[in-house]
């Protein structure tokens, strides 16, 4: 029975660290997905424009894509050979 | 005891190493496994990465985490941020993987495994690594500037203008046979054709729905567009079964042609958010994608190589580019083993990101050691295909002929033995008419893909799929390319007839933006078109001037960082660069010097023309010319790409003597951090 506790709790603990773990990594995989099309992280840049620029209007999520996106390409991109 | 441990660990890969690449090199029979390829290929990586890469972050760079990186300095939550590494590696390696490292060691394949494999790893590891990690550190010093805004700085604002003309010569080269390796791949495959054509509507539709319905939702609409893609491969099928879609969609190289300079003239005019960034995001998912699964493919499935080690090529008489293995197979294969394009990605968007100075070091070099890995698959799955087959894929139909007889009676000739019944049965395995003569190297990574692919998903059944797949995927990314380096072929022509018409210069002038797009779209059209009236295939002239370009570029980036390590009197560390720029040097001005002095015509342009102009001169016709205009028109090739040639090599040139007089009368440093040693 002590066994049967302890085993529980083992069991219990890996999948509570797996979901843990899995929820950081589709955070991190998302984020490397939005980077790779050139959109760095929102909330990295909203935390950054009310730290810095605290009286500055913060761009919307639809406003910041579309800033980034002609900043990608507006002027063409380098894509490699 | 713990570092007893480490130092068993890496004697234990080196000899791993040594083993695998002596099994490979002595191997002589029938076919030897893959799994001696990559294990020789993992162990020069992680002994490169480990040793040679920090004694470059250590001694050359001295790369100190407790000085701010630009991303922390100027963080900005735009251009500038902080990065998790991992996360900056994604982009960093996306923005670096292109067709080149998948075309490359394919069309090298002529020569034996061997040749490729000694220079795609040695080249990485001690050149092509070391330039990329170099150049993101130089840039990162100094705020994220650009590979040209540092040259000028470095070498004088000559030097600045020298490079740009350089790098704008090599784009349309770029465009040009990139534009060429799909249109081979497409010639006369209704089901390639509908696919890639598919991904247009899909593309604008994806920019409307980005734009539109649910701003920035790049994830779902990727997914989206994914499921809209599978659809269109699955539509091809129908297409090339059903007789009269299948006439629409059977296209040969010449419309092609045409219909690629129409589709990259428009993408380059019309709003990015419409066609090009969409595009870019559904090639950039499937790019990454395809690479891990064709990983994944090579581990599960451990293909044998089928092509001999070393063939008789390596005396310059291939079908598949001509010239001798020195210099032409280091041109030949330049992605994957170095590429001067990294230079302008290093110096691009990733510098402004990395959060430590340390970071760079798995950035840089560590991206280039996964691209150079991608080439080795490329080359595994292209020796996997049995030699007969390969050849008849490569070889152009002036030498192989038109039918699977006749070429395989000339294959066998030269030694790969094969039965036209087998060349057939490949051509029907993977769903076309004929697999002869599809140069360019995209079909032979199909066909290689396909049969990995099949092996573990679908069995024989889906390999015409997974043909299709490996064509749509190079086609997808390719045609990206084309359109987004067109604009940036167009932009840097408006900075120069800015010069000229202020109102032409004005970027947001329609006319201006008209005109400079036509000019880029008929210089590159221009060598696509040459290119596949070529009866040779076009892939044998184009390569070559595409490689000596690269490699040029690579030379460029690599003086700079050598002037830079030179003047911060950094002693015989600077040979880290020193070294790759004088083999590079060689080579491309070997190779240069053969395309223009050669006496053979079928590798020198000036031969080549001597012999047309004889011709001309004498009143007779030399093959493929019908008649005398078309005679012209091979003198005026001959004339034009020999000119590129020069061209090429005498930016090389100059920018070696821009980079010895900097070191010399003293252009004073643009960034001191370099003279900071570590104690």
């Amino acid at each position: 029975m002590k066994y049967a506790g302890a085993l529980r709790r083992v069991l219990n603990d890996g999948v509570s660290n797996l979901g843990l773990l899995s929820a950081e990594h589709l955070r991190t995989l998302r984020r490397a997905a939005h980077l790779i099309c050139g959109v760095p992280d929102y909330d990295a840049y909203v935390a950054h424009q009310r730290a810095a620029h605290p009286d500055a209007p913060c761009l919307d999520y639809a406003a910041f894509f579309r800033q980034r996106q002609e900043a990608r390409y507006g002027r063409g991109a380098v894509r490699c050979c | 005891m713990k570092s007893n441990v480490q130092v068993a660990l890496w004697v234990l890969v080196s000899a791993a190493g040594a083993l695998a690449f002596g099994i490979l090199a002595l191997h002589r029979g029938e076919s030897v496994s893959a799994v001696w390829l990559l294990v020789a290929a993992l162990a020069t990586y992680a002994v490169g990465y480990r040793f040679y890469s920090r004694y470059i972050a250590v001694d050359l760079l001295a790369l100190d985490d407790s000085r701010p990186t630009p991303a922390v300095r100027h963080a900005d939550g735009m251009d500038y941020v902080a990065t998790p590494t991992p996360i900056l590696f994604g982009h960093h390696f996306a923005a670096i993987a292109g067709a080149g490292p998948l075309v490359g060691p394919i069309l090298a394949a002529q020569m034996g495994y061997l040749p490729s494999t000694l220079w795609i790893l040695t080249g990485a590891v001690l050149a092509g690594c070391v330039q990329d990690f170099v150049i993101l550190v130089l840039s990162m010093r100094r705020n994220g500037g650009s590979l040209g805004q540092m040259i000028s700085d470095e070498l004088g604002p000559a030097a600045g203008v020298v490079a740009l003309v350089g790098v704008f010569a090599i784009m349309i080269i770029l465009l040009a046979v990139l534009a060429m390796v799909v249109t081979k791949a497409l010639a006369q495959s209704p089901w390639g054709t509908f696919a890639v054509a598919m991904t247009i509507p899909i593309a604008v539709f994806m920019g409307c729905y980005l734009r539109f319905i649910r701003p920035g939702r790049v994830g779902e609409i990727s997914l989206l567009g994914f499921v809209l893609l599978m659809l269109a491969l699955w539509g091809g099928a129908e297409v090339a079964r059903d007789p009269s879609w299948s006439a629409i969609f059977t296209l040969d190289a010449r419309t092609l042609a045409w219909l690629l300079m129409g589709y990259g003239f428009v993408a380059a005019v019309l709003p990015v958010w419409l066609l090009l960034a969409p595009r870019d995001y559904l090639s950039t998912f499937l790019k990454v994608g395809t690479i891990i699964l064709l990983a994944v493919g090579i581990a599960v499935v451990m293909p044998d190589l089928r092509m001999p080690a070393i063939t008789r090529f390596v005396d310059g008489s291939g079908p598949v580019f001509s010239g001798s293995l020195f210099p032409f197979l280091f041109i030949t294969i330049a992605c994957g083993a170095v590429s001067g394009f990294h230079a302008l990605i290093s110096s691009g968007t990733t510098p402004k990101m990395v959060a430590r100075e340390s970071a760079a070091r798995f950035i840089g070099y560590g991206g280039m050691v996964v691209e150079s890995f991608v080439a080795i698959m490329a080359l595994t799955a292209a020796t996997a295909l049995e030699p007969g087959i390969y050849f008849a894929m490569n070889s152009p139909a002036a030498l192989i002929g038109s039918t699977v007889d006749q070429a395989a009676q000339v294959v066998s000739a030269w030694g790969f033995v094969i039965t036209p019944e087998a060349l057939a049965a490949a051509a029907q395995d993977v769903g076309e008419k004929t697999i002869l003569s599809r140069s360019g190297g995209a079909p032979t990574l199909a066909v290689g893909m396909a049969r990995i692919l099949s092996n573990i998903l679908g069995g024989g059944g889906l390999m015409a799929f997974w043909y299709h797949f490996a064509i749509l995927f190079e086609a997808l990314f390719i045609l990206t390319t084309l359109d987004a380096g067109t604009r940036v072929a167009r932009f840097m022509t408006q900075d120069m007839l800015a010069l000229f018409s202020p109102q032409l210069g004005r970027t947001q002038s329609f006319a201006g933006n008209v005109i400079a797009t036509g000019i880029c779209v008929a210089g590159w059209g221009w060598f696509l078109y040459q290119g596949v009236v070529d009866p040779l295939g076009g892939i044998n002239t184009l390569w070559p001037l595409f490689g000596i370009a690269n490699q040029m570029l690579a030379a460029i980036a690599l003086t700079l960082a050598t002037v830079v390590f030179a003047k911060a009197g950094r002693g015989r560390h600077v040979l880290v660069t020193l070294g790759p720029l004088v083999w590079l040097l060689v080579c491309t001005l070997t190779a240069a010097a053969e395309k223009l002095f050669h006496a053979d015509p079928k590798i020198s342009f000036v031969a080549h023309a001597r012999l047309v102009h004889g011709a001309l001169a004498d009143g007779v016709l030399l093959a493929p010319a019908k008649d005398a205009a078309q005679l012209n028109q091979l003198l005026v090739n001959d004339i034009v790409n020999a000119g590129m040639c020069a061209l090429f090599a005498g930016v090389v040139v100059a920018m070696v003597v821009f980079g010895i007089r900097a070191v010399r009368s003293g252009i004073p440093l643009a960034d001191g951090s370099m003279k900071a040693v570590r104690a």
